[in-house]
């Protein structure tokens, strides 16, 4: 009796004592301005340049400093402070794992490609290079999160690529469930691609198991070859984007009422890297030539959204138009300097000199068109852009012109042009570059 | 001792231990020779070393010369890539300290020479090092708001960049090359076979006492403790000896491939596989570490093996949990996520791995370094582990060698187990009427079980509850109350007032100042720093306004007869003074407490008897209203003490002497209390309505005599009223009884209501709770007595 006693008044000490052990360092949340850009209901087709969250851009391998080896990079749009993710001391960033099984490799290399942020975790896709003990070259896949805050990682899907599977999938985040497309064997021992089938997966988060829903290919009524990438999802209907024809699908996450939403055979689609939904509209750029065959620029494109209830198509721009980028807000696209419809729109871009960059905002209808400028001279936007608080994220190749007239990339570098002013500033080894911008 | 030497006699006959000891020590040296990788890089490098010493500028010199050589070749195989040339330039440069062309002089002296430079360029790494955590630190504190993430964090970046600022200031790189060491330190396949031997070695510790001789042996004058302890020595000296002679002849392997080992008093960072490690020690430091840890290995191990043989009483069975407890620890590395992967002997076994960089873990919102914790975790456990041997050897022994006798004492283990022994004890009535009471509320398994899950909820609760939650705003108001803290005066309000106008003055411009930069009247500079002052503005502007307010209310405090109303930093007094009811404290006790007389009265209820008996009507009725009062008090204490644990810990609650009448949430009253009154006046008044509160329940319990309907009375009497107060009924609020453990809440209200003074209400509800109490018991009394 007496014993039961002191047991339990013990077990209610150490209760205590433990509880009372608990201690929280004093932290601040950031410091809030207005806000002008954010990405909350923006979804996309693939890895991206650049992904931000609330406080934070990340990039990987695009903003470089002076440190060696850098990893992949934060950007701290309050603060302007830049500084690496990776959390490991002195890490070299590399992703080469020797066998027998070494721990030692990055979690977010150099090289990483970024889908999106979900708290505190990057979601991310990286791959491995092993040796096997005959000296052979062997690379995995892997797609994983790292918790940029405590260092955390999680593997979630490895795949070794061979003749029936890649890695090439596209990670889309809906809530709390990532959707993605691969080939799953349907039998113990596949032999040949035959033996898979295209389906649609998908990983919870916090549990992190994989799903396999359903047979995409069946689903979508078409060949078992297509590959079916989902970019983006509402309450009832997830939207897919086939990689070769172009076609864009929606489809119910049981797999039902697919609905084709613009038929890839007419060339609607120039670029997968160029796709965003939001709101029930998907965003795409498409050729002029397939539309206007007096037109026959390849790089001609004008900006177009498809309403989703209905599968219309609207366009958005009068100019042409090279990247762009969808927030919350507005659309934000850049005018295909060299050419466009009108010799006044030709004048407004900007030549093929590369050193006038014209963008333009607009609202999501296309109204109420807004222009700024910033020129950095033989330089090239190279990819899709990224935008968060008052700063949009540019990056930025540097051309070096030949006596012959060609020319080829060669230094990289971000650039941030402040919404707010309309200041940039240079991010990466731009020093002996002859830019032409004033910091 | 004699039982010691003997064991180990007894060791020693078996010669094919003996056979097997030598087969292991044989294939680790083999296999360690096969692994090692001799570089004669660095016996080049001592010679050129030793040149230095002799003639540094002759070196240097002949350095810069093949420098020079070097560039030129350079620049005829540029020449040649543009078509200047015609056929490609040889290069040919001079290997005089290898004689080997793949290892030219250049190769080696550009080496030699960076080394020299080792010290300079582990400073720089270090710095940049602690320069990286010092600003993830800080980015985590600038972003984020005290979540478990951000908490672990900071601490986490805090602690790296303290750990590596002690490195940097301690550790003493010698210029030259580490050679040999990380090699002997890297060889892994060691931890195999000491596995390997300490399982056999511990198994044949006890294969000589299983059986029938061990019967015979256990009734011997020493056959059980002595006996005990001296196989835990024997099997430990076993495992001790097997570690150091395989660290030995891996070490003699290194030495024989590698042909040398660096210097051991430099510092270990020498290696670039441990350029990062978390200690300042040197080679011949980590060495001594290094067999530490398998020296402590080889114990942990020999213990475990000899706890499941003891266990299982089989050797059989016994050596495959032991090689099940090896794969478990394996599997848990390989699988595990990394915060949790290194809580195991596997990790132990890779010390190389497990020291090579900073690690750390989360420890009740602490940062700590992971490998002391590890070593001291693995010498605890190793501890533990000998002692249950050395219990359950001396109690049980060893049985079988062969499962066909496997003998497990299911039935005896379990009646060790209170609730399912099945006889109990036949015991003289030593206890008094309160104890028995006391007995008989806590021996019911609902209650314990109770009393187990509210204690763990209370814990969640209450740190969730009382958590530090400081934010950028609260971290600005901080900074102004260290002008500000302590009694009104006319030099505080000025401050306020400055501030406010400056404040002012700085958003009024913004428009004009973009508008002169567009216009380019105002330069970048100059613009660039209007922003910085804009941003301090706006971080401020809703500040500055609710301290203009909180002075002019104090300024009205005089008229309350208050002369020195105090500027405080008062966010997590507000905190305390908010706090809500709590509601754990209150279901414990009308839970356990209205049991005390509706149990008796169960369908296994013997109330009739002890009615009967001679104590059994009023002194049990006493008896069981102050379990009721004790029972309620401990119950209190216990969740006011984490409370106040919590509270001291995380909160910030200056100036305890100033008047209470500082705070705003008290403005409705005129009292003069100060904060510290205040405080003391609530406990005690806390006290009395908890032990209203229980009297209540108990009382009721003996009223209605049936525990559940008990209950539901008491709960409704309780929350009812609040749940009316929820949806709407305002007038509901007054009878809450839940309010009367919130008694800042609760004195708020009474001012507010203001029945003749502040404390009215307060009076007046704690004297009709009382009245209704005591009336309640008089009837209870009266029905149970009677």
């Amino acid at each position: 009796m007496k014993k039961r006693y002191s047991l339990y008044a013990w077990f209610l000490l150490l209760c205590l004592c433990l509880g009372s052990c608990y201690k929280a360092p004093i932290s601040t949340p950031p410091h809030t301005f207005e806000n002008l850009i954010t990405t909350q209901d923006v979804q996309y087709f693939s890895w991206r340049t650049f992904i931000s969250n609330e406080t934070y851009v990340f990039s990987a391998a695009e903003m470089r400093t002076r440190i060696k080896n850098p990893g992949v990079m934060k950007y701290n749009v309050a603060s302007g402070s830049l500084i690496e993710v990776c959390l490991q001391p002195n890490c070299s960033h590399n992703t080469f794992l020797y066998l027998p099984e070494n721990n030692s490799y990055c979690h977010i290399p150099y090289d990483s490609k970024l889908f999106f942020v979900y708290e505190n975790k990057i979601f991310l896709q990286y791959t491995l290079e092993a040796r096997t003990e005959e000296g052979q070259a062997q690379h995995i896949d892997t797609f994983a999160y790292y918790n940029f805050v405590t260092g955390e990682y999680k593997d979630l899907l490895k795949i070794q690529p061979n003749d029936y599977e890649q890695m090439y999938y596209t990670f889309l985040l809906d809530g709390e469930d990532i959707y993605y497309s691969r080939y799953v064997a349907q039998t113990e021992k596949p032999e040949s691609s035959k033996d898979y089938a295209l389906s649609l997966c998908r990983i919870t988060i916090g549990e992190y198991k994989e799903e396999v829903l359903f047979d995409l290919s069946a689903a979508c009524g078409s060949d078992p070859n297509q590959l079916w990438i989902p970019f983006g999802a509402d309450e009832s209907y997830l939207y897919l984007f086939e990689q070769d024809m172009g076609h864009v699908v929606a489809i119910k996450r049981d797999g039902t009422d697919c609905r084709y939403l613009a038929d890839g055979s007419d060339g609607i689609i120039s670029s997968r890297d160029n796709i965003y939904y939001h709101n029930g509209f998907i965003y795409i750029t498409s050729p002029v030539s397939k539309l206007d065959p007096s037109v026959s620029n390849p790089s001609a494109h004008f900006l177009y959204r498809i309403d989703c209830s209905s599968g219309e198509k609207q366009r958005l721009s009068e100019d042409y138009v090279s990247v762009f980028f969808v927030c919350d807000q507005y659309v934000y696209y850049q005018m295909t300097p060299g050419i466009q419809p009108t010799a006044a729109q030709l004048e407004e871009a900007g030549n093929q000199d590369y050193s006038l960059h014209t963008f333009k905002q607009i609202a999501h209808d296309g109204a109420n068109p807004s222009k700024f400028q910033f020129t950095a001279k033989h330089s090239q936007v190279t990819s899709s852009f990224w935008g968060a608080g008052e700063i949009l994220f540019f990056k930025m190749g540097y051309r070096e012109e030949y006596p012959d007239g060609s020319g080829a990339l060669l230094s990289g570098y971000t650039l941030l042009f402040n919404l707010r002013d309309h200041s940039t500033t240079i991010i990466g080894e731009s020093d002996d570059l002859d830019l032409g911008i004033e910091q | 001792m004699k039982l010691i030497y003997f064991e180990l006699k007894k060791l020693t006959m078996h010669r094919l231990l003996l056979w097997f000891l030598l087969v292991c020590l044989c294939a680790n040296f083999i296999l360690c020779y096969t692994f090692t990788e001799r570089d004669d890089t660095y016996f080049y490098l001592q010679k050129i070393g030793e040149d230095y010493e002799k003639d540094p500028v002759q070196v240097t010199a002949y350095y810069e010369k093949l420098c020079a050589q070097n560039e030129e070749y350079f620049l005829l195989m540029q020449a040649f890539y543009r078509g200047e040339l015609d056929t490609e330039p040889t290069y040919s440069l001079p290997c005089t300290y290898s004689n080997d062309p793949q290892v030219d002089d250049y190769a080696l002296l550009c080496r030699f020479f960076a080394q020299q430079n080792v010290a300079d360029s582990f400073a720089k790494t270090m710095e940049q090092v602690i320069a990286q955590a010092k600003i993830q630190q800080s980015e985590i504190l600038y972003s984020y708001d005290g979540d478990s993430d951000s908490a672990f964090g900071f601490q986490q970046q805090g602690l790296m960049a303290q750990t590596y600022e002690g490195i940097l200031k301690n550790t003493k790189l010698t210029p030259g090359m580490g050679y040999g060491w990380d090699q002997f330190f890297r060889f892994d396949t060691l931890n195999i076979f000491l596995f390997l031997l300490v399982l056999v070695g511990t198994l044949t510790v006890f294969l000589s006492d299983a059986g029938n001789v061990g019967l015979i042996v256990r009734t011997a004058k020493k056959g059980r403790e002595r006996l005990s302890l001296a196989k835990i020595a024997a099997f430990s000296i076993f495992a001790l000896l097997s570690a150091l002679l395989l660290l030995l002849t891996a070490w003699l392997a290194v030495l024989l491939k590698c042909g040398a080992f660096s210097d051991a008093s430099n510092s270990i960072a020498i290696f670039a596989d441990f350029r990062m490690i978390p200690m300042s020690v040197s080679i011949g430091e980590y060495l001594l570490l290094y067999i530490a840890s398998k020296l402590l290995l080889g114990c942990a191990v020999a213990g475990i093996c000899a706890l499941c043989f003891v266990l299982l009483r089989n050797i059989s069975l016994g050596c495959t949990a032991a090689i099940g407890v090896a794969v478990l620890n394996f599997l848990l590395y390989q699988f595990l996520p990394d915060s949790a992967r290194y809580f195991n002997l596997y990790a132990l076994s890779r010390f190389t791995t497990l020291t090579a960089t900073f690690r750390c873990f989360g420890f009740f919102g602490y940062a700590v370094l992971l490998w002391p914790v590890v070593l001291i975790g693995t010498l605890a456990l190793a501890l533990c582990v000998t002692l249950l041997v050395f219990v359950l050897y001396r109690r049980r022994g060893v049985l079988s060698t062969t499962s066909r006798h496997f003998v497990f004492d299911v039935k005896k283990l379990f009646s060790k187990i209170p609730h399912f022994r099945r006889k109990t004890a036949h015991r003289p009535h030593t206890l008094s009427l309160f104890g028995y009471e006391l007995r008989k509320l806590f021996s019911s398994r609902a209650v314990t079980f109770l009393l187990i899950i509210i204690s763990l909820l209370k814990i969640g609760v209450s740190v969730q509850t009382y958590a530090p939650k400081t934010t950028y705003q609260t971290t600005l108001y901080a900074e102004y109350m260290e002008t500000l803290t302590g009694p009104n005066s006319q030099e505080k309000q000025a401050f306020i007032e400055e501030e406010y106008g400056k404040i002012q003055a700085i958003l009024s411009r913004y428009e004009e100042m973009r508008a002169a930069f567009f216009a380019g009247t105002v330069d970048y500079a100059e613009y660039d720093d209007y922003l910085k002052e804009y941003h301090y503005a706006t971080d401020r502007a809703d500040l500055i306004e609710k301290l203009r307010s909180h002075a002019e209310y104090l300024n009205t405090l005089p008229e309350k007869g208050i002369t020195d109303g105090y500027f405080l930093y008062d966010v997590d007094w507000d905190r305390l003074w908010e706090d809500s009811a709590d509601l754990l404290l209150i279901f414990c006790i009308v839970f356990l407490f209205s049991g005390v007389f509706s149990d008796e009265y169960s369908k296994d209820g013997i109330v009739p008897l002890i009615r009967t008996s001679k104590n059994g009507r009023a002194p049990v009725f006493k008896r069981k209203m102050l379990l009721s009062v004790c029972g309620a008090t401990a119950l209190a204490f216990v969740f006011g003490v984490l409370d106040l644990c919590l509270i001291l810990a995380h909160f910030r609650l200056p100036c305890v002497n100033a008047p209470l009448l500082s705070f705003e949430f008290f403005k409705d009253s005129a009292t003069t209390l100060t904060i510290l009154q205040f405080l003391t006046l609530s406990v005690f008044l806390r006290m009395i309505f908890i032990l209203l509160i229980a009297l209540l329940a108990t009382v009721t319990g003996a009223l209605i005599k049936n525990k559940l309907y008990t209950l539901v009375s008491a709960f409704g009497v309780i929350f009812l009223p609040k749940i009316a107060t929820a949806f709407g009924f305002g007038a509901m609020r007054y009878f809450d009884l839940t309010n009367t453990l919130q008694p800042a809440k609760l004195f708020r209200l009474s001012a507010q209501v203001q029945l003749g003074f502040d404390w009215g209400y307060l009076l007046v509800l704690l004297f009709a709770i009382s009245l209704i109490v005591v009336g309640l018991t008089l009837m209870a009394r009266k029905e149970y007595c009677k």
